[in-house]
């Protein structure tokens, strides 16, 4: 399957969610690695190689906007393709900031239904 | 009466009365005891003589005559004392002898007749005294007494020098005149007609004795002759000459003699008249100045007046009158005004002799606001000022100037009496203006700060209820809050329970057994459903501590049986995670404090524990005391607290410095430690944590004190009182 060949990088702290999200995405067939911490993350964002990444702000140890900006500072190994915020922080200040640092999308988590985050990642994935 | 008998008598008030003197002037001192002593032997042998002279019969000449002697037999004594005394050469023995002697010939006059063996008529004496055989012997013994002590006190007189040789020198002069006038006196006693004229000259030693007791202080005494006894004396003289001139002229002119008695009564009225015309003129005129007002006033007493009141009141209207006052009552003026400026413009005026209100014109005080400085009207020249000034009847006017730009107005009218002001009055005026100003300045200035006080104390009122109103507002929007809090709280649980409720009976009431799948599906919605409504829970209690909602209702109680409760109820989920709970029990004092709100402390201490620590572990609760505080500590073997972290374990979930970097709470709502501290310190403890690192456990620590005497006896100060609605906390989160 196509899907097989993507990665995907969930950096999230909150187990259930992780885990939750782990799951919805592999049903699908994706592959997927997950951080639970912004270290863990950030070395992982950094071995670079994913289709999508997506990437929650209040993480222990580094958040996400530092990791965002550490990697503009040092560009990964291997490019990923897109990186894409997920949150429950929903302030236009941290939006704002988010994209000026190089995020490609922005998603509020307890906005969205399961199928309602599927399709928008399936979006993020099909974009060249 | 003859001139004999007159020197007698001038001698006796004399000699009494310089012995008098001398004697009061220091009755304690020997010198003036022993001066006294020998001038009142001449006053009374002159006393004697007197009596001697105006003798109507041989007995009674007799009688005198031997008084006399007797007296006179005692002054060489007394004066030989006398000089030897001054001159320090005072020789008992010669004394002794001396009075001894003169003892005996007083003894022979008075009882035997061969002192004085009788008296026979001679030249114009009726009396004289026929000597006996003792006279003649006491004769010799008094003349060389009396040489010797001349002799004594001429010696003196050489020997010494500057004051002293002035005194001894009248005094010998006067001893000398004195003793040799009275020796006239022996002439007739053997025969020789010669009558005693000298007498008379026994008074000139008085006189300087006096001289020298003035001038040069002789005996010590400092005697101050007063214009009013010298005043006396002279008018004593002219009352004696005006009555002897009238008794003259009478004799002379009209043949009229008069008796002596009648002379006397002549001299006395004149002294009288002389010595009353003074005092009644005084008091007749006092009384005539009243009348006309022209008594004159005491000008230091005015002044002392007119500051008493400068100094007493800063009340600008009671200053004003009360100098006005003064000054009218005093100077005794008709009528007088202070007129109070204040850009030019009149804004007060204070009078007082006016029948009703003054009124001035805006131009005439400009007139006199020109003024430079007191003018009195009678020295004004013909002009548009003077004319104001009579219409108005302004005698005085007078500006008060001060550092100040306003000028106020001293005016005064016409004084009682009708005089013009004299120059004592307008000296009084020129020291009183700059102090009136002054002083006006000063009650002007005292009313403008009583005014801005007034302002000042009105803006501050403002200023306060400006606050209360505020404070209400707090107050009303603290309440909202609250209630938002609570209102909120209670409608999220109402959905949370539901979705508890059905994630529970799908998971354990299903119909249909459950796949893997959707029963751990189920078992993690009611999970995160429970964390819900733990973290409104939180949310709740957190807003309660916050606006002083909680009750804190201390007790002494034993902290070992509270940790062991707590235990039994977390057994069921240590065992779970097959945890070992221990307690190492110790012997502690009961502590003080709120039961109910140790217990949710520690069951967040001991759920933090298990919730951090890997099966296997260990959860250890020690105690620690000191007397005064009790420590209980959480120990356990989880994953422990980095350093950095530690610092901000108690916190609320606030950003640090612009993060989002979050503390890892593993499922717990993370306001826990917030709400333990929170409550710890509101019952007077502490609450603290360490841990060596990552993975090495952590000991959470808090302290409460102990229920001694002193905190028993102080036990309100422990407590605290919920403001407005209470409720207990929310339970805890395990």
């Amino acid at each position: 399957m196509e899907n097989k060949n993507k990665k995907i990088l969930i950096i999230e702290d909150d187990q259930f969610l992780r885990e939750f999200y782990q799951e919805l995405l592999q049903s699908e067939g994706y592959t997927v690695e997950v951080a639970a911490d912004g270290e863990t993350g950030l070395a992982k964002l950094k071995e670079g190689g994913y289709a999508l990444v997506l990437l929650d702000i209040m993480l222990p140890k580094k958040d996400g906007l530092q990791m965002l900006r550490d990697l503009k500072v040092q560009p990964p190994v291997k490019s990923n393709e897109t990186i894409v915020v997920l949150t429950n922080l929903g302030q236009d200040t941290v939006i704002k900031q988010c994209f000026e640092l190089g995020a490609d999308g922005y998603l509020i988590k307890s906005a969205l239904n399961p199928d309602q985050v599927l399709s928008e990642i399936k979006s993020y994935l099909q974009k060249p | 009466m003859t001139y004999y008998a007159i020197s007698a008598l001038v001698n006796f008030i004399l000699s009494s009365s310089l012995g008098l003197i001398v004697f009061i002037k220091n009755p304690r001192k020997q010198i003036n005891i022993t001066f006294a002593f020998f001038a009142f032997a001449v006053a009374l042998w002159s006393f004697s003589y007197f009596f001697w002279q105006i003798s109507s019969s041989k007995e009674d000449a007799i009688s005198w005559l031997k008084l006399l002697m007797a007296f006179a037999i005692f002054i060489p004594a007394f004066y030989l004392h006398l000089v030897t005394a001054l001159t320090n050469s005072s020789n008992k023995y010669i004394l002794a002898i001396s009075y001894f002697t003169f003892s005996i010939f007083f003894l022979s006059d008075l009882l035997t007749s061969q002192f004085i063996q009788g008296t026979k008529s001679l030249l114009m004496f009726g009396y004289w005294p026929i000597p006996g055989p003792i006279f003649h012997l006491f004769l010799i013994i008094w003349v060389g007494t009396v040489i010797y002590s001349t002799y004594l006190l001429y010696l003196s007189h050489q020997s010494s020098s500057g004051l002293v040789k002035m005194q001894t020198k009248y005094l010998l002069w006067g001893m000398v005149i004195g003793f040799a006038g009275g020796s006239t006196n022996y002439f007739l006693w053997y025969g020789i007609p010669i009558p005693p004229v000298g007498n008379i000259l026994v008074s000139l030693y008085v006189g300087l004795t006096a001289y020298a007791i003035v001038r040069h202080s002789f005996l010590d005494i400092r005697l101050v002759i007063a214009r009013t006894v010298s005043f006396t004396l002279l008018v004593a003289l002219i009352g004696f000459l005006y009555t002897l001139l009238f008794a003259f002229l009478s004799s002379t002119f009209l043949g009229v003699t008069f008796e002596l008695r009648v002379i006397i009564i002549f001299t006395l009225l004149t002294l009288l008249v002389s010595f009353s015309f003074q005092p009644i003129r005084r008091a007749l005129e006092k009384i005539t100045d009243k009348l006309l007002y022209k008594d004159k006033y005491d000008t230091s007493k005015l002044l002392y007046d007119l500051a008493l009141v400068m100094a007493s009141t800063l009340e600008l209207k009671d200053l004003a009158s009360r100098l006005i006052d003064t000054l009218i009552s005093q100077i005794r003026i008709s009528r007088g005004m202070f007129i109070l400026t204040e850009k030019g413009h009149i804004y007060d005026m204070v009078y007082q002799g006016y029948q009703t209100k003054p009124v001035l014109d805006q131009q005439k005080i400009s007139t006199l606001l020109t003024l430079q400085s007191m003018t009195i009207f009678e020295e004004l020249e013909e002009g548009d000022m003077k004319n104001m000034m009579r219409g108005e009847d302004f005698m005085v006017v007078i500006p008060l100037y001060t550092k100040g730009e306003d000028v106020d107005l001293l005016i005064l009218g016409e004084k009682l009496s009708g005089d013009i002001y004299t120059p004592e009055d307008i000296r009084i005026l020129d020291i009183l203006a700059p102090e009136a100003a002054v002083a006006i300045q000063n009650a002007k200035a005292y009313e403008e700060i009583r005014r801005f006080n007034i302002t000042l104390q009105e803006e501050v009122d403002k200023a306060t209820k400006d606050l209360q109103i505020a404070n209400e507002r707090l107050k009303q929007l603290d309440k909202l809050k609250d209630d938002f809090v609570s209102i909120t709280s209670h409608e999220l649980r109402t959905p949370m329970t539901a979705i508890r409720s059905y994630a529970w009976m799908a998971l354990h009431k299903s119909d249909i057994p459950l796949s893997q799948k959707l029963q751990r599906y189920l078992y993690r919605t009611l999970i995160s459903t429970e964390r819900l409504i733990n973290l409104v829970n939180d949310m709740l209690n957190v807003s309660r501590i916050e606006s002083g909602r909680i009750d804190i209702s201390p007790k002494p109680f034993s902290m070992i049986a509270l940790v062991k409760d707590t235990m039994e109820e977390v057994h069921a989920k240590a065992d779970e995670k097959e945890l070992k709970l221990l307690v190492l029990e110790d012997k502690i004092p009961q502590v003080f404090a709120d039961a109910d709100k140790v217990h949710e402390i520690l069951l967040n201490l001991i759920g933090n524990s298990i919730k951090f620590t890997p099966p296997g572990g260990t959860i250890l609760v020690s105690f620690f005391t000191d007397g005064l505080v009790v420590e209980t500590s959480v120990k356990d073997s989880g994953a422990g607290i980095v350093r950095d972290d530690l610092s901000r374990l108690f916190r609320k979930f606030g950003r640090l410095d612009n993060s989002y970097v979050s503390i890892s709470t593993s499922g717990g709502t993370g306001l826990g430690l917030y709400i333990s501290k929170s409550l710890i310190e509101l019952m007077h403890g502490k609450i603290w944590a360490a841990s060596e690192g990552m993975g090495k456990g952590a000991t959470l620590t808090f302290s409460l004190p102990v229920a001694t005497k002193d905190i028993l006896s102080h036990s309100e100060q422990y407590q605290i009182k919920a403001k407005g609605e209470t409720k207990g906390l929310e339970p805890a989160a395990i």
